[in-house]
């Protein structure tokens, strides 16, 4: 029986305009490949490998060898005679929520009445990740008394930013991890390094917990660059990024004022708590624009190969009188497939595998519809 | 929640262990679709009967401080757990011990014990007559039963012995193909101490014989299959959601896929399989007197389907996560609508 070579269907493959890439949601890594080995992936999906390989010239066989072990070394691929028993996975992502994940920025020095009332409506929400970012600094016992209230919520997983204080160290900051579950990042920015120490013993629903030290400053914070980064490559994600903006769908902000809008980098704002609830302001009119405008309706995006890995921005575009303007924070061209400032790349470069592949040349085209 | 008449009251029944994440994001659903449920939580909570008229078909039944009547209950889920009416608790010196003695006591407290069980069927009887996911009277199977009805049947089950001596066990080991041994009831999991204990699978091979003694209490042992992948398959109201697990590719997970490694996890993905054998498996699970369950199957080396064993309250998050199903979804829309979308 003929056999085909088939991409398991957790790796999904995505064509960008020079190169394309394959994502490997189980595993969290994303290889790039030459465009030619995503179309042979196409192929050899529809048709047994002999066929298509019999499609090639013989002098294109190194090549086409050295395709199939690197889908084979990575374990990207299987064989099976019966690939109608494999279907791929369901393009779908829906949540029982109206909103997942919110900002929060609190200003202690106006006492906390007012985060208590945001954390009351987040929850009654049922809005699952919250990032806290507490703009006055205070000391280890206030902080350690925040994270004990915070951690009362309802909340699957909490980032909790802080602004350094030398008190402030693995000793004294890993118990309030270690007491409180639900903070998966303790972040302290104005740091005077960029350092992160895992706890692999205190997991919480999310994974592991981790303490931050970072150089930037509370400005940086807003776009929650942590937290989102540790879906780059799952299945909730990429699902996400096909069907719904990736990063501002069903999120909020509230600012240390009250002020609710979608983004805290975005002008627009739908009321203040003090006055609206979240659920009101979320139902008002245009609350909700951005969030169907996927990667694949953004200019330059869509032709890119990372545009289902890559968080969008639509607070920061090219082109601010053009709602699909590409995001601004991005060295990359699709067009050329060259990065021209890495610092700026919003990906997260470590999960990419870079791996030098020749280009397939295919004379002859298989016929597919038969 | 139920103080005035409330009708279309689904009655969810859980135990909060590590595993009800799943039940969580149906909570969540039925939130969302705006279907009151009520959820007995039975590590600590029962349901009490207030009332019941046989005449007028009128059962009323507490829990905690809301009354409901049975009638107007719309579904019901069993999702683990013990499922029994409150009982209230006497002391046996205290209950007759003016007249009686304390050992008519005993016998008295016994009878009322014998009482709430005949009411406790009746009930919970009636309640999953109504369009209901599991059954708390049928929460496990008897494997070598199963394997017999599936064999009946026309699925293909690996060759299964009980085995009692070492000389048995010696004469196996004189055929070509492997072993493996495992429990006939269920593995054992259990935490003693700071350890967790899980019975998984083990090839005869890796048992050293001279540990064996000569005789020993019935094992069952079971021919290895060699396997190109393995299938999961979760039937829901005569729907199939299959999911394939391909773990050759790491020896440690050769025999029980359970025993995964963290760096090269195993691959799960969506599988469809052939319509003979969901017919099959579908038979299988009807003459089990069943509605829902998770298959286990072998895709040998052979091109072959082999049946496992099938488990009545199948774990079904482990499906329906990576492969993307949503059947946390779909087990709230058949809550409420009694249907499947
Ligand atoms: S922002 Fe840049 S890297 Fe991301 S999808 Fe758009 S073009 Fe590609």
């Amino acid at each position: 029986m003929s056999k085909y070579c088939i991409l398991f269907a957790d790796c999904i493959p995505v064509r960008g305009s020079r190169k394309s890439v394959i994502s490997d949601l189980t595993r969290s890594k994303t290889y790039m490949i030459p465009n030619s080995l995503y179309d042979l992936i196409i192929q050899l999906s529809e048709n047994p490998i002999d066929k298509v390989k019999g499609t090639i010239p013989e002098s294109q066989y190194p090549v086409f060898e050295q395709y199939i072990k690197f889908l084979e070394d990575r374990e990207l691929v299987f064989y099976t005679s019966h690939p109608e028993r494999f279907p791929a996975l369901k393009e779908q992502y829906e949540e029982p929520f109206e909103i997942s994940n919110a900002i929060v920025r609190v200003d202690t020095s106006q006492g906390e009445a007012l985060m208590e009332t945001t954390l009351e409506q987040l929850e009654q929400l049922r809005c699952k990740h919250l990032q806290i970012i507490l703009e006055q600094a205070l000391s280890i016992v206030e902080l350690e008394a925040i994270a004990a209230k915070i951690t009362d919520y309802q909340f699957r997983s909490v980032e909790l930013d802080v602004p350094y204080h030398e008190s402030f160290t693995d000793e004294s900051c890993m118990p309030i991890l270690k007491n409180n579950r639900k903070i998966q990042n303790l972040v302290l920015y104005n740091a005077k390094e960029d350092r992160c120490v895992t706890q692999a013993n205190f997991r919480t629903l999310e994974g592991m917990s981790n303490l931050f030290y970072i150089t930037s400053g509370a400005q940086d914070l807003n776009c929650g660059q942590i937290h989102r980064n540790l879906f780059l490559s799952s299945m909730e994600f990429v699902m996400e990024s096909k069907l719904k903006n990736n990063c501002l769908n069903r999120k909020v902000s509230v600012d240390s004022q009250g002020v609710i809008r979608n983004c805290p980098s975005m002008s627009e704002s739908f009321g203040n708590i003090t006055e609206t609830s979240i659920s009101e302001a979320i139902e008002k009119p245009g609350f909700k624009k951005l969030w169907d405008i996927t990667k694949d309706k953004v200019n330059v995006c869509k032709d890119c190969e990372f545009r289902y890995v890559c968080t969008d921005c639509r607070a920061y575009v090219e082109d601010p009188a053009d709602i699909h303007s590409k995001p601004l924070k991005c060295g990359y061209d699709p067009y050329k497939g060259e990065w021209s400032d890495w610092t700026s790349n919003p990906l997260k470069q470590k999960a990419i595998e870079f791996y030098g592949m020749q280009e397939l040349v295919q004379v002859q085209e298989t016929s597919t519809s038969q | 929640m139920f103080g005035e008449k409330t009708s279309n009251v689904i009655i969810i029944f859980c135990q909060y262990t590590s595993a009800t994440d799943g039940i969580e994001q149906v909570l969540h659903w039925l939130d969302h679709l705006q279907a009151p449920y009520l959820r007995v939580n039975c590590d600590k909570e029962r349901l009490s009967l207030e009332y019941l008229d046989l005449a007028n078909d009128q059962i009323v039944l507490r829990h905690n401080e809301s009354t409901f009547d049975l009638a107007d209950v719309s579904a019901v889920w069993y999702w683990r757990g013990g499922v029994s009416l409150a009982v209230p608790q006497y002391d046996p010196s205290s209950i007759v011990q003016e007249i009686f003695s304390e050992d008519f006591g005993r016998e008295a407290v016994k009878n009322i014990g014998m009482e709430q069980r005949t009411i406790a069927s009746y009930v919970f009887g009636k309640l999953f007559k109504k369009p209901h996911i599991n059954d708390p009277y049928r929460t496990s199977v008897n494997k070598l039963q199963v394997l017999e009805i599936a064999q009946e049947i026309g699925l293909k089950v690996p060759k299964t012995y009980l085995l009692s001596s070492s000389k048995q066990i010696a004469e196996l080991a004189g055929e070509s193909s492997d072993y493996i041994t495992k429990a006939a009831h269920e593995g054992i999991m259990t935490t003693i101490g700071r350890r967790f204990y899980n019975g998984l699978t083990a090839n005869l091979a890796d048992i050293e014989s001279t540990l064996l003694n000569e005789k020993f209490h019935p094992s069952l042992v079971q021919q290895c299959i060699e396997k190109q992948y393995e299938i999961r398959s979760y039937c829901f109201m005569d729907e199939f959601y299959s999911m394939a697990i391909f773990s050759q590719n790491d020896d440690t997970t050769k025999t029980d896929f359970r025993a995964f490694t963290q760096d090269c996890p195993n691959r799960y993905v969506p599988y469809k399989l052939p319509k003979e054998i969901e017919e099959k498996l579908l038979r299988l699970i009807k003459r089990l007197g069943l509605n829902c369950g998770s298959f286990d199957l072998i895709y040998s080396a052979e091109d072959e389907y082999q049946f496992l064993e099938v488990n009545p309250v199948g774990q079904w998050m482990m499906t329906s996560v990576p492969c993307n199903y949503y059947l946390e979804k779909r087990t709230a829309l058949w809550l409420k609508e009694n249907t499947v979308q």
